[in-house]
């Protein structure tokens, strides 16, 4: 015996029908486990080693229908209950168009399935080096030569049974097989540390990743592959519309008709604005939800030429002929709340109606805000004095240094600076 | 090998029988006829595609060189003659409908008057739609008599060269088959509504031909290793048309759920409109049904790899899959008449005296040459095929 640590026996032939005709007569011997190395897939060959029916088709299966289920879960819960959105005059829950994605899912679970169970639960890797790899029979299984080999099942292998075996088989070159270096060195101990390691390694990068990736997209939101968010088919308020024949892309409805979500509006343009304002109250209150609201509304449809502060200094191009009212004169500070949400609601003068873009809600709120302005603008040393008693000022400081709350250009402690 | 022992079974005769008496009882009671030429194309249809899906695989196997199905090719090229006299008995039914004018709304009279119908009328018009159908038949003998009697010519070895010219000219089948199926589809099926267009109609067609087709030699190449005429074919090539039929389960639900999900998704009045026609008056119910039955049972009855070469269960699921076939072009055409689910005596009648006349058409061409190409030089090498 050359070496007692030897773990299976390996035997080359000549042709698939050789070994075909050789596993028979070995397995008869029950010697140890029977393993057979071709170059290309021999038809049968199953068959004779008696290798089982793999049950990976039955793992493929549970994956692809699970796949199904998560495919017409996700779809019916995003679409028909976390955000339901009517698309195309479809119902919420639009169920032939999640085939592609149910089809789509089942493939990729049971791709999923096919490769990692096949990895993983049946040719149990990682495996690392098997003995025939370090045999010089190796080089001839992946040229042309067909191998049979009896490998070491449980504690004991008589070795030169196995080679009698295969050389009255038919084999005509028989060879030992030693375990390779690698399995030496790597105890098979070291095994779950290594798994270990590497799992929390792709765990951590991908956190890293997306920590990096949320900062980025946070702080430059205009960076290529997210511009395409900011640049969207969609029409702005007071944007141009080649589309349309008055160049304007805010619409007005179709006389006679109100917008979903909108109520009948009973007050006219001018010659109602007194009324408005005696009839109408401010159903929302003044809190601070309704204030940021309100802002965000000013800032999106009134500012471009009220201006931010409210002053009448447009922002828009100077060569913009109309001079917007400046809401801090002593008359507009007296309208009473009505009267603010009539003129936004039907218009006065040049500017347009915003009735039908804004809801009511949206209206009330900027109104609630452009109170705020003005009591912003025209506060006295008192009220100064008594608003800014007991407050610390404090700069919020985002990591890259910048002041990520003045992005709009307009300071937020005006109110509250002496 | 003994072809002259395919005896018609005595329960043929009288299945036929009943179903003629049947469809006759029923068209002189009701005086229906146009409920009786719709039944009539259903079947005509079913027939034509199961022909012209067996020839088509006998083209197949010529063109890509196949070898497994060597031995079983006889099978579908003794199914593909029903193209030869049966289909075309049928046909003339056909013409004769277009004369009658009871069945295509683009054939009735003041069609004309539509302007939709009137601006198709240079093609939807009795005498070229007769020269269409005319050419179809044509075509296809001339490819029978090509492909088939050559095969035959060729075991009686006085057509050594037949090997090389199958391929050419099953090359040139598949050039006529596509757009002759595609008329028939257009022509037979769609002009049923002649408003409304789909432009898969003809692959749906061809869908549904291939796999009745495959479910027909299924069961022949069945009943043939029965009586012990096969020898050398085992479950690894029965496996091989187990695998064709799961295929075109697939592929016939792909192009129905592709022709169905656009136009849904469009919503454009003139093409749902098909769609519409097929979800009320009871048709929705048929069409859920044709879901299951057409996709759902053989998807998953033919899923698991001991079915796809089991004996009994694939010849459980071809019938199965000729069955749902039928259902198919039953749903094609009826709901075109809209008049509701229309199951009658009229129905089963015909459903009994066309089965009875497949099978008896079928089981006699079982005598015709030797139950294999033994004349074919391949043959060997596809008694030898192993998976």
């Amino acid at each position: 015996m050359t070496s007692p640590a030897a773990v299976g026996v390996v035997g080359l032939f000549d042709s698939p029908e050789a070994l075909l005709a050789a596993i028979p007569r070995v397995k008869a011997r029950n010697l140890g486990a029977l393993n057979a190395y071709t170059p290309y897939p021999v038809h049968g060959l199953e068959r004779a080693l008696g290798i089982p029916r793999s049950p990976l088709g039955y793992l493929v299966l549970a994956a692809g229908l699970f796949g199904v289920l998560v495919a017409i879960a996700l779809q019916g819960w995003t679409n028909a209950i976390d955000y339901p959105q009517v698309i195309g005059g479809k119902p919420f829950f639009a169920w032939p168009a999640y085939f592609p994605i149910i089809f789509e899912v089942m493939v990729l679970l049971s791709a999923f399935a096919t490769f990692l169970g096949m990895l993983g639960l049946f040719n149990r890797l990682p495996y690392l080096g098997h003995p025939l790899l370090a045999s010089d029979a190796i080089a001839e299984i992946t040229r042309d030569r067909f191998a049979l080999s009896i490998e070491k099942r449980g504690e004991h292998l008589d070795l030169h049974a196995a080679e009698q075996a295969l050389l009255t088989a038919g084999s005509h070159s028989v060879e030992f097989l030693f375990p390779t270096v690698v399995v030496k060195e790597k105890k098979p101990e070291d095994l779950p540390f290594a798994a270990f390691a590497t799992i929390s390694l792709i765990v951590l990068s991908a956190i890293l990743a997306g920590w990096a990736w949320h900062w980025v997209i946070k702080l430059f939101p205009e960076l290529p592959p997210m511009a395409h968010m900011l640049a969207q088919p969609r029409l702005d308020p007071q944007e141009e519309s080649l589309f349309f024949m008055d160049g304007r892309a805010m619409r007005t409805p179709p006389a006679g008709t109100i917008a979903r979500g909108h109520r009948p509006y009973p007050f006219q343009p001018d010659r109602d604005d007194e009324k408005a304002g005696r009839l109408l109250a401010n159903p929302l209150p003044q809190s601070e939800k309704v204030l940021v609201h309100g802002r965000q509304v000013y800032e999106t449809n009134c500012a471009v030429c009220h201006g931010l502060l409210g002053d009448g200094k447009k922002m828009l191009s100077d060569k913009y002929m109309a001079q917007p009212a400046n809401l801090h004169t002593a008359r507009i500070r007296q309208y009473p709340d009505g009267r603010l949400f009539h003129v936004m609601t039907v218009g006065k003068g040049t500017m347009p109606a915003y009735g039908p873009f804004l809801s009511e809600d949206d209206r009330w709120s900027a109104v609630h805000y452009l109170r705020v302005l003005q009591q912003s603008q025209n506060a006295t040393e008192e009220q100064l004095a008594a608003a800014s008693k007991g407050l610390v000022f404090e700069e919020k400081i985002s990591p890259f240094g910048r002041n990520d709350r003045d992005v709009s250009g307009r300071n937020d402690s005006q109110e509250k600076k002496p | 090998m003994r072809p002259s022992e395919t005896r018609v079974p005595g329960w043929v005769f009288m299945m036929g029988g009943v179903g003629l008496v049947g469809m006759a009882l029923a068209l002189v009671v009701t005086g229906d006829v146009q409920r009786f030429f719709a039944n009539w194309i259903v079947w005509l249809v079913v027939l034509l595609t199961l022909g012209l899906g067996a020839l088509f695989m006998v083209a197949l196997e010529h063109v890509v060189a196949a070898r497994w199905s060597v031995p079983l090719r006889r099978v579908p090229e003794r199914l593909a003659s029903l193209l030869l006299l049966l289909v075309p008995i049928a046909g003339i039914g056909l013409l004769a409908l277009l004369g009658s004018r009871p069945l295509y709304p683009w054939a009735a009279p003041g069609a004309l008057e539509d302007k939709i119908l009137a601006g198709k009328a240079a093609w939807l018009n009795p005498g070229f739609f007769t020269l269409r159908v005319a050419l179809c038949f044509l075509l296809w003998w001339v490819f029978y008599a090509v492909l088939v009697k050559g095969s035959l010519r060729q075991d009686e070895g006085r057509d050594a060269a037949f090997a090389r010219r199958a391929r050419r000219h099953s090359v040139l089948f598949l050039l006529v088959y596509a757009p002759t199926i595609t008329l028939v589809a257009f022509d037979w099926v769609m002009s049923l509504e002649p408003k409304w267009r789909s432009t898969i109609f003809g692959v749906y067609l061809f869908s549904g031909s291939v796999w009745s087709g495959l479910a027909a030699i299924t069961l022949g190449v069945l009943y043939l290793k029965k009586q012990g005429r096969l020898p050398g074919v085992g479950p690894d090539h029965l496996y091989n048309l187990g695998g064709l039929m799961f295929a075109f389960t697939c592929f016939w639900t792909y192009i129905a759920i592709s022709q169905f999900l656009l136009m849904w998704y469009a919503n454009l009045p003139e093409e749902v409109i098909w769609f519409a026609h097929r979800s009320r008056d009871g048709w929705g119910m048929v069409a859920i049904l044709l879901a299951v039955v057409h996709f759902a049972v053989p998807f998953f009855a033919l899923l698991s790899r001991d079915a796809k070469s089991d004996e009994r269960r694939l010849s459980f699921m071809a019938k199965w899959i000729l069955g749902a076939h039928a259902l198919d072009i039953y749903f094609l055409v009826m709901p075109s008449l809209e008049r509701g689910v229309l199951l009658g005596v009229m129905e089963i009648s015909a459903a009994l005296f066309f089965i009875a006349a497949g099978v008896y058409w079928a089981a006699r061409s079982m005598r015709m040459g030797a139950d294999m190409p033994t004349g074919d030089p391949n043959l060997a090498e596809g008694l030898e095929f192993h998976l």
